[in-house]
């Protein structure tokens, strides 16, 4: 809708004038923004408590920035990432199957339900605390923003941003994370054929299958194989293409939710001002839960593929499956990370470890300021 | 109307459990004799009369609390004590929420299989499970009662006086308090007479029910630990004589009759006359499989000829007794492993509220601990709050530590046994047991953490580096 996702089939010139839009949009709504907020951050610096009231914004659409350009960057191989997992979400047979990708999606459709909603409220919040004359959030004007029309103007255009932009950054935070749980949901169902890999074959008294069975086995196995390899790349690809944006994600956020903290404990005089602060830092932590938590889903299933081939009917196998399990199995011990840059893989340990990070800055910044 | 359930595995095991946490409240409505209505809503009053009692009891707690928080000192001993009662008070409503998956774990192990030469293991281990769960449960409940005793006994030492601030001296003053256990606000006066007592008695019972509430559960988490861990235990000592069944089915053997003897020391079993070799075959028992007393045992190796498959001459009976070992091991294994991830499914929530509360629990224990300043009725009120909650952590911890153990050596067992005389199966089997087996179970609170004794040296460092830093800055 705003220029940042062009329909499948625009070609040639049509889309050089989607491109111009895009860009131009991305003027109006961010650039104008951040450097306004920028030299606003230039002219009171020093200044603690006013620093954190223009920075906490200014970080966050600096992320935004980063995660846009790497939308239109690696475009086509997201669209690629996106369809493919349609494909193989989409052909599940066995009812117990459907079931798993009904689930996946619930919880999916949860957590955007939530992040949407905490975001609403919060830039809610945000714009009904102006007080009279001043604009909701600071920032650093060419002109004179207290005389009528240009203050009501520049009153709208910082609502307008700030609604388009928050929604824009909940769309992309829920892309990527909803793109890592798919990534999951495919690596369930392998579990789930491999578990199920002596369905419906009766073994006899000996224990061991007959070698139709064991044929029939193996060409499930194999299919199993397959998929797993199929699943292992989506998440590599996954990798490669969301790891930067991630990265600055989570830096940005570790200042993030460090200066709301202060601005939450100093800035006591308003009280609506101070609930939608608050949602705020809830909201930027969910943000980063959301990351971690499907990441840290993503490791764990991969690494239950193990237990689900324990959980075939190995025993009734003869050798030659038997070692082709092991192989899968061994694969599966490493586990499918996705990393943010490199050096923080998405887990719930790491989300521990920001909030804490955070915290101690947040006390840092509190000493300096009680000294000063 | 629910017909008679038969207790019957796990639940059996922890019977005297749940009836004491039936007893003390706990919305626990399964696994009673009589299920009839009249029963059933008696025992729903009953539990949700307790539940009122220790809410209510511990909203007024919390009230006295709010009242008088001017003053630190005062505020922060009412913190530790709402925080340290919040564990009761989290447990009960956990388990009334949850009852389902809880029922679901303790009905996980009804129904378990069974191979006639490893019954008397499996009956070894499991009978040293239930020892171990007993002396547990008989522990803790000790415990329990001693320290409402204690904490009792020590009410009436030392002055009873609340800290207030006083707002233009600016310095705390005393001001008399009713000499109860706990510090709460009741909207009578309590300072004497038969209102006090009447205070005193439902503070003695708040005490008694609000502690056996958590640790009730603790204990039940533990056993369930301590099972799992006899179990892993049984499937190690039977993996030597189970490769060496394995090995029997393609590799020349001496002995191979040894392996076929079961200890006859089962009475339950039906015994067949040992001549009269012909019934055997008839019988469709677990005496089917061929199994011979002591003194018949040396037949076995006559009753087929050795060739290239077969070098030891078993009959097909035999053989299908080796493959059913191997498939009742793996089995076995895997009911451990649905045990072990239906419990971090059903507890890990709670664990996880629990280490929440005790950490700050502990960070304002240790600030407190800097106050001491002699041998008095602070100092043994401070230093049993801190006991007492590090061990509530130590006590999971621990049992938590020995799942891991147990489980990662299963590997070391599987490799210890002489798995190069065995065939291509005996050799793929110890490899896929030994991948499985490196990553060793373990309970983790929601996925936060892991619940071993790593975590308890952690909190207790914790606390310690803490308490050091705060006695310097004094």
């Amino acid at each position: 809708l705003v220029g940042f996702w062009p329909p499948d089939n625009l070609q040639g010139t049509k889309k050089l004038i989607y491109d111009c839009y895009a860009v131009l949009s991305f003027m109006f709504l961010q650039g104008v923004y951040l450097l306004a907020q920028i030299a606003d951050l230039i002219v009171i610096w020093g200044d603690l408590p006013l620093m954190t009231a223009t920075s906490f914004i200014l970080f966050t659409n600096l992320a935004q920035a980063v995660k846009f350009i790497n939308l239109a960057v690696k475009n086509k191989m997201i669209r690629r990432i996106v369809n493919d997992c349609d494909q193989v979400l989409g052909n599940v047979q066995t009812e117990e199957a459907k079931r798993i990708v009904r689930r996946c999606d619930k919880d999916t459709t949860v957590q955007l339900v939530a992040f949407f909603s905490l975001t609403l409220f919060t830039i809610t919040g945000f714009a009904t605390s102006a007080e009279r004359g001043h604009l909701p959030l600071r920032a650093w004007y060419p002109y004179d923003t207290s005389k009528s029309p240009t203050y009501e103007l520049t009153f709208v255009h910082q609502v307008y941003a700030l609604f388009v932009s928050a929604f824009l950054n909940v769309a992309k935070d829920t892309m990527v994370t909803t793109l890592i749980a798919q990534c999951h949901c495919q690596l369930k169902l392998i579990g789930l054929s491999l578990r199920t890999l002596g369905k419906d074959l009766e073994v006899d008294k000996s224990h061991l299958l007959s070698p139709k069975q064991g044929e029939l086995i193996r060409s499930r196995l194999h299919k199993c194989a397959m998929q797993h390899q199929r699943a292992l790349d989506v998440a590599q690809q996954l990798q490669l293409c969301f790891s930067e944006p991630t990265f600055a994600q989570f830096n940005v956020s570790r200042i993030i939710i460090c200066v709301s903290a202060f601005q939450l404990v100093s800035a006591t005089n308003n009280m609506v001002r101070l609930v939608s602060m608050g949602t705020y830092l809830v909201n930027m932590c969910f943000q980063v839960f959301l990351y971690c938590y499907n990441g840290n889903q993503l490791s764990e299933e991969s690494s239950d593929i193990s237990v689900a081939a324990y959980f075939s009917p190995w025993h009734t196998m003869s050798p030659s499956i038997r070692r082709e399990l092991i192989i899968i199995m061994v694969r599966s011990k490493r586990i499918a990370r996705i990393t943010a840059g490199g050096f923080t893989t998405l887990s719930l340990a790491s989300f521990m470890a920001i909030i804490k990070a955070s915290y101690s800055l947040f006390t840092l910044l509190k000493q300096v300021n009680d000294g000063d | 109307m629910m017909t008679k359930v038969k207790a019957q595995g796990l639940v059996t095991d922890l019977m005297p459990n749940i009836k004491l946490m039936q007893a003390a409240g706990h919305f626990l409505f399964n696994y009673h004799s009589d299920n009839s209505g009249m029963s059933m809503l008696l025992r729903k009053v009953y539990s949700s009369v307790h539940a009122v009692l220790i809410v209510v009891n511990y909203v007024c707690m919390a009230i006295n609390m709010a009242q008088y928080s001017d003053e630190v000192n005062e505020l922060t001993a009412n913190t530790i004590t709402v925080l340290f009662f919040a564990h009761s008070v989290i447990k009960l409503l956990f388990f009334a929420l949850n009852s389902k998956s809880f029922y679901r774990t303790l009905a996980i192990w009804n129904q378990s299989n069974s191979h006639p030469l490893f019954t008397e293991s499996d009956a070894r281990y499991h009978q040293l499970a239930l020892t171990k769960m007993r002396r547990l449960l008989y522990c803790i409940c000790g415990v329990t009662v001693l320290s409402v005793a204690s904490w009792v006994t020590l009410t009436f030492f030392g002055e009873s006086v609340r800290f207030i601030a006083n707002k233009e001296t600016n310095e705390t003053m005393t001001e008399p308090a009713p000499r109860l256990p706990l510090k709460a606000w009741y909207p009578f006066n309590t300072m004497s007479g038969t209102m006090y007592i009447a205070a005193f008695a439902l503070q003695i019972y708040w005490l008694l029910f609000s502690m056996a509430i958590a640790n009730l559960l603790d204990v039940m988490f533990c056993s369930w630990l301590i099972f799992a861990c006899e179990q892993l235990q049984h499937l190690k000592a039977i993996m030597k004589p189970l490769m060496e069944l394995s090995a029997s089915l393609d590799t020349y053997r001496p002995n191979t009759a040894e392996l076929f003897r079961a200890s006859s020391t089962e009475k339950s079993e039906k015994v067949p006359d040992p001549v009269d070799l012909d019934i055997r075959g008839i019988y469709s028992t677990q005496q089917d499989f061929g199994i011979t007393l002591r003194g018949a045992g040396g037949k076995l190796q006559t009753f087929g000829q050795p060739t290239p498959n077969n070098p030891n001459g078993l009959t097909q009976k035999q053989e299908m007794l080796a493959r059913s070992a191997i498939k009742y091991w793996v089995e076995r294994h895997k009911h451990v492993v649905r045990l072990v991830a239906s419990i971090g499914d059903t507890y890990g929530t709670a664990l996880l509220f629990h280490m929440l509360i005790s950490t700050i629990t502990l960070t304002l224990l240790a600030y407190q601990a800097t106050k001491i300043d002699g041998v008095n009725v602070y100092a043994f009120s401070t230093l049993g709050y801190l006991t007492y909650t590090l061990g509530q952590v130590f006590h999971f911890c621990i049992f938590g530590n020995r799942l891991i153990e147990e489980s990662s050596s299963v590997m070391e067992a599987a490799y210890s046994c002489q798995w190069y005389d065995g065939s291509e199966e005996a050799k793929t089997f110890v490899q896929i047991v030994c991948q499985q087996c490196q990553k060793a179970m373990s309970i983790s609170g929601a996925k936060f953490f892991t619940v071993s004794l790593d975590l308890f040296a952690s909190v207790l460092g914790a606390v310690v580096t803490y308490f050091m830093v705060l006695i310097q800055l004094k």
